[in-house]
């Protein structure tokens, strides 16, 4: 029976309850690592292919619109001359061309974002989950796709740390602290998730028989990792 | 502690990814449509400004406006109406659509565009399929060939949103200074390069901030990045805001008529100093509100609205401080 008054002793226990109440508890959530792992990495592989999808919709809209008003130009004219021919009014033949340029361009981003998606998110899923990770291997390797890979990858996921940041720095007032506060998550969830998913696809990589399949894949993740190398990385604001 | 450190940071980066993302819109909806709540829409996560015709059509509109000598109409039709089928169907349509026998403009461009038997057969469908209002072309548009349906769009949202913005006023004193221009510049906080949506209007605090037209008040609150910030809808998908101001006077929700006082001018948000940070959106996507500056519409050049070759920061909120 101990000395100590009643209400310290209960204080003490009290503690105890709580300290014990979150230890479980965080082992629960630790227990959980691998599933949040995964979760993390394909929601961080999203935000960067969304970022490159993105600027590729702005690009595909200038490309799409200079077509379109080029045709228009080019066909005016002998179409609007053949429809007349035939008693239909000039602007009935125009109507081809008048496409919806920026639904266009979009929904072109959006169907190349969700291939990116699948194929960068398949790069590291489908893979052992702790291959070995050397310079050797990945020489043995060599091919476009396992260049293409791990670079594309790799600004893919700085470009998801960055939009993260972003949007944490969108939901604070505007401040240095904030700043900082954003970044600092930007770079946690790069170092948590980002950096095993990269290790992980890197570490994968096999000289395989699927040639064709494998230049399809660097051909569709090509683009979106350039993008986010130019677009996702905070890099050239700061040296500019 | 490592646990909550790792919840805490997959909570903040699949909610980023849920909000942020088609794939987060996707997975949303699929679960709304099992549940029958609203879905997102997709394509809403692609910033793109207006189509560069529509911008040109704008321009040109505005400069019209201005300089245009005034026609007879027939009941129903309003000069900037006139001015919009104008401009954005040209002038036979215009001439077509005056000599129609009908005195509502929607059902005229309607029938302009699709003919008279298309639109009743949809119409009849529409009623037969349940829907309340069968003539508003929202409700029977689905009834309608894919390719009558789109030109039935071009006629009556495009010309009906390009007759409410050219109705626009300015929301402030029209001499009062313009500042920082719609377009790309170096963020003055962010210190990045980002896509300024609106115009900057240096006002002092407490300067009243006044509708720039009739419409219904569809946002009336705070936030780090707004500030204090009023959202109004004008109908036909054009919407102005008004953001960083110091008192809000008006309600979500509330009806208000053309330059009602909404709000006092301020600096709060992501600002340096009190101004108004003024948009203008036609179908949510942004255009320069200084071309419907009394003033400045003329001297506008059409290039600062073609689609820019420029970098582009990630999507941010939607309403874009500074």
């Amino acid at each position: 029976m101990s000395d100590r008054p009643f209400f310290p002793r209960l204080l003490l226990s009290l503690v105890r309850l709580v300290r014990g109440l979150f230890r479980g508890s965080d082992r629960a959530a630790g227990g959980l690592a691998r599933v949040a792992t995964t979760l993390g990495q394909i929601a961080m592989v999203c935000l960067g292919v969304h970022l490159a999808a993105d600027q590729l919709d702005d690009r595909l809209l200038v490309l799409l619109t200079a077509a379109v008003d080029q045709i228009d130009t080019a066909m005016a004219d002998p179409l609007g001359r053949a429809a007349m021919a035939v008693g239909l009014e000039r602007g009935d033949v125009a109507l081809w061309t008048r496409i919806p340029v920026a639904a266009a361009s979009a929904w072109a981003a959006l169907v190349v974002e969700l291939l990116a998606a699948v194929v960068l998110c398949g790069s590291f899923l489908l893979t052992p989950r702790r291959p070995a990770l050397s310079w050797n291997a990945w020489r043995a390797a060599l091919s476009i796709h396992a260049v293409v890979l791990p670079l594309s990858l790799a600004g893919v996921l700085v470009a998801g740390s960055w939009s993260m940041a972003m949007a944490a720095e969108d939901l604070l007032p505007s401040s240095v602290v904030a700043q900082v506060a954003a970044g600092l998550l930007g770079l946690a969830v790069l170092l948590r998730f980002g950096l095993p998913a990269w290790t992980r696809a890197v570490g994968a990589l096999e000289r395989s028989g699927r040639a064709r399949r494998d230049l399809l894949a660097a051909l569709t993740i090509a683009p979106v990792g350039l993008l986010a190398w130019m677009h996702g990385v905070p890099l050239w604001g700061w040296l500019s | 502690m490592k646990g909550f450190t790792e919840l805490l940071l997959l909570g903040a980066v699949c909610t980023a990814c849920w909000l942020r993302t088609p794939v987060g819109a996707m997975i949303h909806n699929g679960v709304a449509m099992l549940r029958g709540q609203p879905t997102r829409e997709l394509l809403a996560h692609f910033d793109t400004r207006l189509p560069s015709r529509m911008q040109q059509t704008l321009v040109l509109a505005v400069d019209e406006r201005d300089n245009g000598a005034s026609v007879a109409l027939p009941p129903g039709w309003t000069p900037v109406l006139h001015l919009a089928v104008q401009s954005h169907l040209g002038a036979q349509a215009a001439t077509e659509l005056m000599a129609m026998p009908m005195d509502r403009p929607v059902e005229a461009l309607e029938i302009w565009a699709v003919g008279e038997e298309l639109r009743d057969r949809a119409i009849r469908r529409a009623a037969s399929a349940g829907e309340p209002d069968p003539e508003l072309l929202e409700a029977h548009r689905r009834f309608l060939p894919a390719i009558a349906a789109t030109r039935a769009d071009e006629a009556v949202s495009e010309v009906m949103s390009l007759a409410v913005a050219l109705d626009l006023s300015w929301p402030v004193d029209p001499s009062i200074r313009l500042g920082s221009p719609f377009g790309w510049r170096d963020h003055p906080i962010l210190h990045k390069r980002t896509f300024h949506s609106g115009l900057d209007i240096g006002l002092g605090t407490g300067h009243p901030i006044r509708a720039a037209g009739s419409g219904t008040v569809t946002r009336s609150h705070a936030d780090p990045v707004s500030g204090r910030a009023v959202i109004i809808a004008h109908g036909h998908g054009v919407s102005t805001s008004y953001c960083h101001g110091s008192a809000l006077h008006v309600e979500k929700g509330q009806r208000i008529d053309d330059q009602a006082l909404i709000m006092d001018a301020g600096s709060t948000g992501r600002s340096t100093c009190p101004h108004l940070h003024y948009t203008v959106r036609i179908g949510g996507r942004a255009v320069d509100p200084a071309i419907f500056h009394p003033s400045q519409g003329k001297c506008v050049s059409e290039s600062s609205f073609a689609p820019t070759k420029d970098s582009k920061p990630p999507n941010r909120s939607s309403v874009n401080g500074g």
